[in-house]
């Protein structure tokens, strides 16, 4: 099943308040996700159009499970993309499709 | 003991002006099953986004009301609400609760505040106390 074709990715500096991509620096990114809140961030070198094609390649090739009509999906890249919740750098990506809409976060 | 593990989402009062941006606020608790936290997934740092509609030549602030699961994916986490303005690094008021009813509650609540009342750099006020004038 492929559900990039008629998908709408919401932009990650518009996804509450660009919550997952806080700070300009990787080394503050790392800060936000391993102290306060902890959320997953993307490494800088990332802006929302090659998140976007990160989500597009996930949806492709990655593991989708069926959460009762949306779906979560999970895909690891051959390179890191950004720091999961608690600070460890991370290849993995973790997609949320729902209503055609799809957002993502470094896992 | 079997639990019930069907989602479904927390139902929610919105007002006019407010759009889901993401929603997997399920009516779900926490449930381990032979040591392993079965339904983590459900349970993520992204749970939902409601946003303030704001027209771009609109002097309204865009209040965000966002909700998470911290630590993420962990039992012993809990729900985390944040009342944002604009940005991620404007965090206006925060609640935090095991319980997704504790939360339900605080979002009406503050939905229904910041539906009645508007923000400046002064402060809060109420929208009937101070009309606007249309001229």
């Amino acid at each position: 099943m492929f559900l990039g074709s008629k998908t709408n990715h919401t932009r990650a500096s518009n996804y509450s308040g660009g919550k997952h991509v806080k700070g300009n620096t990787n080394k503050q990114r790392e800060e936000n996700a391993t102290t306060g809140r902890r959320n997953g961030q993307y490494f800088v070198e990332f802006n929302d159009d090659k998140i976007i094609q990160l989500e597009r390649e996930a949806l492709e090739k990655g593991e989708i499970k069926d959460r009762e009509g949306s779906y979560h999906i999970f895909y690891s890249f051959p390179f890191n993309i950004g720091y999961a919740s608690g600070g460890s750098k991370t290849n993995t990506i973790r997609a949320e499709w729902s209503s055609g809409s799809v957002h993502s976060h470094p896992r | 003991m079997k639990v019930d593990l069907e989602l479904k989402l927390v139902p929610l009062r919105v007002p006019t002006g407010w759009a889901i941006k993401f929603n997997k606020f399920w009516e779900i608790k926490p449930f381990i099953e032979n040591g392993s936290f079965v339904n983590s997934e459900d349970f993520s740092e992204d749970l939902l986004s409601i946003e303030r509609i704001c027209p771009d030549n609109s002097n309204w602030p865009c209040f965000i009301l966002d909700l998470g699961w911290y630590p993420a994916e962990d039992y012993y986490g809990y729900y985390k609400l944040d009342l944002i303005k604009g940005s991620s690094d404007n965090i206006l008021r925060t609640f935090e609760a095991k319980n997704y009813n504790d939360i339900r509650e605080t979002i009406e609540q503050w939905l229904d505040i910041l539906s009645k009342y508007y923000y400046d750099d002064s402060g809060i006020h109420l929208l009937k106390e101070n009309r606007i004038n249309l001229d």
